[in-house]
């Protein structure tokens, strides 16, 4: 295994993990891509279960605690006031002074309510809900106090608070230790895996979309074509959890985004509005009026502006949203003051752009020290933060930055304090007290494999091939043998059951890390399992959350290194510069592929809705030069002053192709 | 682990507002002169106004009957001073204040439905247990004359099942109250078999 040192040079991005402008030039892979190189996804070696930064936390919590702990055994010792000694013990442990006041059935309660006060602050971040509980509990068994105590809990309660600190360390180490065995042997097993990186080819693969894939895409197209205002099909449940409508804008915007990437770059049109309508949906009051409450139970302030502090799981995702569409649509209205502006009623105004949204997740990952920050106060999560960096990146790839202070700086804080000794990850660490708590695992790690590529691929190749020699059984009866319970929840709607959200996330990843192998085997343990519903032509899973719906059409349109190549490099000049189809009527043509080699425009389209005669609208020709149109009874056209024309009387019976060229 | 498929079911439970799939997005046109279609807005009430205002009921509704049950000697006084019973009294009269006031400022314009009937009977049945458990269990405010008998527990199961009654209600009027409409699709241009 690889020495995971604690000198913070060591872990370091090394150069091939930088994106574009570092990248060097090397021999060429199979499929065009350029560069190649092996990466060691060999699990680091770690020689304590926390890293630095966690087990500082985790001091700091243990202490605060052990002085609460302190006050309540000194009033149980030195107080002759059973009221006290009630309070006390309550003090030690949640339901200890019910112990003592012989209320076994308040004792239970107590505790429960504690777990659940937990559970909340996890769900919510309440940040007092969990002591207030305590403290209450203790205070309430004060007043309940009558002659009939039980005094053999003045050593029951605290015996049994040393057994389960006692405890707690034991299982630590045990479960460390497993980890540390079960990381050897998975390195036996991963050392033979050749895992590579590479850059992208010069100009990156461009495939046509078959009806099933432009299907799917209808769905992300007809929820994001609606008037801005207007939300049918969307999923209202809460806006707190991961059912909350944002992920469906994100992932929304996400699958329009690749599939124009990898299927249609040289087409905005109807595409490029559905994710234009995605990014400002996300100001509608309904989407992030919620983070007001959250960061005032949970960080005691009153400051509604939902990106100023934390709370990456609305400005993370909504950065890589806007990121992702300046690159693709070369539109930059995102670019002027003021163009992303929340606004809740006059008075509430809180005016972004691009820049100031990724200087600020900048500023934020910066300040933290690891190099990511809170969702709900005081919950990180990797992948969340990830988002945030990759914004970064995307910023900085369009404006001529470097963001690989960061990266090196998440890089460095992931292996340090979200990797356990086995290779798996922390899928959530409580940024103030230390502690950990579990997440779906197969959900976690899947996910977080498309969103790391981008700046750190030599760790998603390492998290991916990982998770599959853990997880993955391609040859075996269940594909996904291991998944756990909570792997069964689907987080878009919250039902519990079925595997369809994790086994997507997980075709996702496969996708994206180019094992199209275990990506087509985990696709067909999907379709065997899930029921697909079509209407009008879209089709979608049935029983799936619009979130995972969404996710899937993501991963339908993801490629081998898809998500790298489109966030951290630069397009082809001919993609940015050749002509483009800027207007298609929807859902009449649907476009397949479009595709520009800088001079001429070649087109894959197909009807939507039976056949039909459409025009097309052009841009970026050269003003007044004349077009040849192959496959339309326009047989050419004239660009005006501005570079753009209309293709008149195209007919649609079936698949058609077209091309415009330079006459 | 265990605590986080509790919380996620409840969470799922507490803002499931639809228990069927979420409908189709309508058919969206782009290019079109014509003008975009409204959207059928489905009203969403919210669910809290009902559950106050069920659980203000609750308490009431509780006060009297245990009034009755001490008037006819099924329960006895078990708290000696008459003060506690009148700060008893005074908490749950306030609470009960407090919820229909609050609940007045939620639903204005909420038609009465099912839905509110069912978040009412959830709101009162939780207000029953919890101020039971508190008045007997916590403060030992009174207790059955007859302790072997099944006061005790019919008098909790009470607020329990009024809670189970509200949630297969609210189940049934949710999995009834959404249904998709069908899409309207304009065509943009004339199709060349219709010319």
């Amino acid at each position: 295994m690889p020495a995971l040192t604690t000198k913070p040079e060591v872990h370091r991005a090394p150069a091939s993990d930088a994106p574009e402008a570092m990248q060097p030039a090397g021999g060429r892979a199979g499929d065009g891509r350029r560069g190649e190189r092996r990466v060691d996804v060999r699990v680091p070696e770690r020689h304590r279960p926390n890293g630095p930064v966690t087990r500082a936390r985790l001091r700091r919590t243990f202490r605060v605690i052990s002085a609460g702990w302190a006050v309540g055994a000194l009033l149980t010792i030195l107080t002759p006031s059973p009221a006290a000694t009630a309070f006390g013990l309550g003090s030690l442990l949640p339901g200890g002074g019910f112990a003592y006041t012989s209320d076994p059935l308040f004792a239970v309660l107590s505790v429960a309510a504690f777990s659940l006060a937990l559970v909340l602050y996890w769900a919510f971040g309440p940040v007092l809900l969990p002591p207030l509980v305590w403290i209450g509990a203790a205070a309430l068994s004060a007043y309940a106090v009558d002659e009939s105590v039980w005094e053999g809990a003045r050593a029951a309660v605290p015996a049994a608070l040393l057994l389960m600190i006692a405890t707690g360390f034991a299982a630590q180490r045990i479960r460390f230790a497993r980890a540390r065995a079960r990381g050897r042997a998975l390195d036996e097993r991963v050392s033979e895996v050749r895992a590579t990186i590479s850059d992208p080819a010069a100009i990156p693969p461009v495939t046509e979309s078959g009806s099933e894939d432009l299907a799917a895409l209808r769905y992300a197209l007809d929820l994001t074509l609606q008037p801005i205002d207007e939300w049918e099909g969307f999923s209202f449940l809460d806006q707190f959890r991961e059912g909350a409508v944002r992920y469906q804008l994100n992932f929304a915007q996400y699958a329009m985004a690749m599939s124009q990437y990898t299927r249609t770059p040289a087409f905005t049109g109807y595409l490029a509005e559905g994710q234009r309508n995605a990014i400002e949906k996300m100001l509608d009051p309904r989407v992030w009026r919620y983070w007001r409450w959250e960061n005032l139970w949970g960080n005691m302030r009153w400051e509604p502006d939902p990106c100023r502090r934390d709370n990456v799981m609305l400005s993370g995702y909504w950065g890589v949203m806007v990121g992702l569409y300046q690159s693709l649509c070369d539109d930059r209205r995102y670019e002027a003051p003021g163009s992303l502006t929340f606004r809740n009623g006059p008075r509430e105004v809180y005016p972004y752009d691009f820049g100031s949204l990724a200087e600020l997740l900048r500023d934020h990952l910066d300040d933290s020290p690891f190099c990511m920050f809170p969702c709900e106060p005081s919950w990180i999560y990797p992948f969340c933060s990830s988002y945030a960096l990759n914004t970064v990146i995307l910023h900085a790839r369009q404006h001529g930055g470097d963001a690989s202070d960061l990266i090196a700086g998440y890089r460095e804080s992931f292996d340090r304090d979200f990797m356990r000794a086995d290779g798996s990850v922390v899928a959530i660490r409580n940024g103030r007290l230390g502690f950990s708590i579990a997440a779906a695992p197969t959900i976690n790690e899947s996910v977080l494999v498309p969103w790391l590529n981008p700046g750190m691929p030599e760790l998603a190749q390492r998290l991916w091939w990982t998770m599959r020699e853990r997880a993955i059984d391609l040859d075996g009866d269940e594909v996904l043998p291991t998944i756990r319970d909570l792997d069964r929840v689907d987080v878009g709607n919250y039902r519990y059951g079925a595997d369809t959200f994790a086994r997507t996330m997980v075709v996702l990843a496969a996708r994206e890390m180019g094992d199209d192998e275990a990506a087509d085997v985990v696709q067909r343990s999907l379709d065997a399992n899930a029921v697909i519903e079509r209407r009008g032509g879209v089709r979608r899973y049935a029983k799936l959350s619009v979130y995972g719906n969404l996710a899937h059409t993501l991963a339908r349109f993801t490629r081998r290194d898809a998500m790298r190549d489109m966030i951290a490099f630069d397009r082809p000049d001919a993609w940015s510069t050749g002509p483009r189809l800027a207007g298609a009527p929807y859902p009449d043509v649907l476009v397949a592929k479009a595709v520009t080699d800088g001079r001429a425009l070649d087109l894959v389209l197909r009807p939507g809705d039976g056949p039909v005669r459409a025009s097309l609208s052009l841009d970026r020709l050269v003003p007044g030069a004349r077009y040849v149109v192959e496959g339309a009874a326009t047989g050419s056209v004239v660009a005006d002053r501005r570079g753009e024309a209309v293709v008149c009387d195209v007919d649609l019976g079936d698949r058609a192709e077209l091309r415009v060229r330079p006459a | 682990m265990l605590c986080c498929l509790v919380l996620l079911t409840v969470v799922g439970f507490v803002f499931r507002r639809r228990a069927a799939d979420e409908p189709f997005p309508p058919a969206a046109r782009w290019g079109s002169t014509s003008q975009p279609r409204r959207a059928a807005v489905i009203p969403q009430w919210p669910l809290w106004p009902g559950f106050l205002r069920g659980a203000a009921v609750g308490v009431l509704v509780y006060v009297v009957v245990v009034t009755l049950l001490l008037a006819t000697g099924i329960i006895e006084a078990a708290a000696s001073s008459d003060a506690a019973w009148v700060a008893r009294d005074a908490a749950l009269a306030l609470l009960a204040l407090a919820g229909l006031l609050i609940s007045a400022h939620g639903d204005a314009v909420a038609p009465h439905s099912v839905r509110t009937t069912a978040t009412a009977l959830v709101g009162g049945g939780v207000a029953w247990t919890v101020a039971g458990i508190v008045d007997m269990h916590l403060f030992a405010m009174f207790e059955f004359v007859h302790e072997a008998s099944l006061h005790d527990p019919v008098f909790h199961a009470a607020g329990f099942w009024a809670v189970v009654a509200g949630t297969v209600l609210l189940h049934s009027a949710e999995t009834r109250r959404v249904a998709p409409r069908p899409a309207v699709v304009h065509a943009t241009s004339p199709r060349p078999d219709t010319q």
